[in-house]
């Protein structure tokens, strides 16, 4: 298990360096890791992570001027709750990246080209790894964020519950629900 | 005779989301089922998301039946409460990992199973499969846990037959398995024709919707039940 320190260090590393899938496969490890935990803050870091690939692997983000100018922003903040977790000042850390996600969120406001903005996308896609780690859907939910609708939908598109064998299948299950109810 | 049993709200959501809400009626009434939700799951299904466009109208939906007494909302008391926490402690401390205790559920499903605890419910109705896995079957939700985390995963065998003890007749259904027998029982067709091209489709929106079946597990149902026309 990596320290938050460590984590941040390397989403700033990887970001400045515009290595995006790195950053896309660093997120899926630290929501793992978050899911393993309970731990909101790695959870938030790893959202980031993950939106910040989103945006770096859009042309239309990467090329624009505003984008240029916001990245400087992002570094800046990142070095910030870095600091501030090396000093264990959660507060300043979390302050840092409530920073990051507000320069998302305006980018993506003048940028982003659908109703749901990517930060927000970003919250059901590591909800949903969390859920196929094995956490409810509700606890994975409410470590990113993600709204809890959005999130079953989005995990009923993908092959998830394809991948894992039920325990009663749905004939088995249909006769007992049938036997409960005529009181068998 | 009358059954008690609790729904989650992921359930109800699969329901509304499919338009299948007439169904459901149909099903709870005819078969005499006292059908509880919590007032936090009610909160959660109803009135959060009927602030977010996207969901409003199933949200309204869930509203309705809510207000037609499909579906009972019961308000939070101090016994519920108690229960609650109960459950969520013990259940957030069955499976550790070397970082220790792995929290898998959340309030509003451990409000649910206090409500069945408390009612001597006989059915719960979940949708996802982490609650579920975790009342009929945890040595399923050990190795999903293991495989995922691609760590070993320990059971506190305490907490976990604490935790079974606490439902032993409690037995767990789907939205999927709803939508089979009202087919099964005729009950189609308040909203659709009693054919296998429906059933398939109702069924496929519901694993759409989110509820944890596979398409093998839609595919043999289908194929081995009776055109109802």
């Amino acid at each position: 298990m990596k320290s938050l320190e460590f984590d941040v260090g390397e989403v700033l590393k990887l970001f400045e360096s515009n290595k995006v899938f790195e950053l896309r496969g660093l997120s899926s490890r630290v929501v793992r890791e978050a899911s393993l935990n309970n731990d909101y803050a790695k959870a938030e870091l790893g959202v980031i992570a993950y939106a910040l690939h989103k945006i770096e692997s859009k042309q239309h983000f990467v090329k624009s001027p505003q984008w240029g100018r916001l990245k400087q922003s992002v570094k800046t903040d990142l070095r910030n709750a870095q600091i501030a977790i090396k000093q264990n000042n959660t507060k300043a850390f979390l302050e840092s990246l409530k920073k990051v996600i507000q320069h998302i969120t305006k980018i993506d406001s003048q940028l982003g080209n659908y109703a749901i903005g990517i930060y927000d996308k970003a919250k059901i896609k590591e909800a949903s790894l969390a859920y196929s780690y094995g956490l409810s859907i509700a606890q994975s939910a409410q470590l990113t964020g993600a709204d809890k609708k959005e999130l079953q939908e989005y995990i009923g598109a993908t092959t998830m519950h394809d991948e894992e064998l039920e325990t009663k299948n749905l004939s088995q299950r249909v006769k007992e629900l049938k036997e409960i109810l005529q009181g068998e | 005779m009358i059954i008690k049993a609790v729904i989650d709200t992921g359930t109800m959501i699969t329901l509304s989301g499919t338009c299948l809400m007439n169904v459901f009626k149909s099903f709870v009434k005819t078969n005499k089922i006292e059908l509880m939700i919590s007032s936090t799951i009610a909160q959660e299904s109803v009135w959060n998301p009927i602030n977010n466009k996207k969901f409003a109208l199933n949200a309204a939906r869930i509203k309705y039946a809510i207000n037609q007494q499909v579906v009972k909302s019961i308000p939070k008391n101090s016994q519920i409460n108690s229960e609650m926490e109960k459950i969520l402690r013990i259940s957030n401390n069955v499976f550790f990992t070397q970082n220790g205790p792995i929290t898998i559920i959340q309030a509003g499903e451990a409000e649910a199973l206090a409500l069945a605890k408390i009612y001597s419910a006989k059915a719960m109705f979940v949708d996802e499969r982490t609650t579920r896995s975790l009342i009929e079957n945890p040595q399923r939700l050990k190795q999903v846990l293991e495989r995922r985390q691609d760590e070993p995963v320990r059971i506190n065998q305490e907490n976990l037959n604490t935790i079974r003890n606490m439902f032993p007749d409690l037995k767990m259904f789907r939205s999927v398995d709803i939508i089979a027998l009202s087919y099964e029982q005729d009950l189609f067709d308040h909203e659709l024709d009693h054919g296998k091209l429906e059933l398939e489709a109702a069924l496929y929106s519901a694993k759409f919707n989110g509820c944890a079946v596979s398409e093998n597990e839609i595919n043999e149902y289908v194929k081995n039940a009776k055109d109802r026309k």
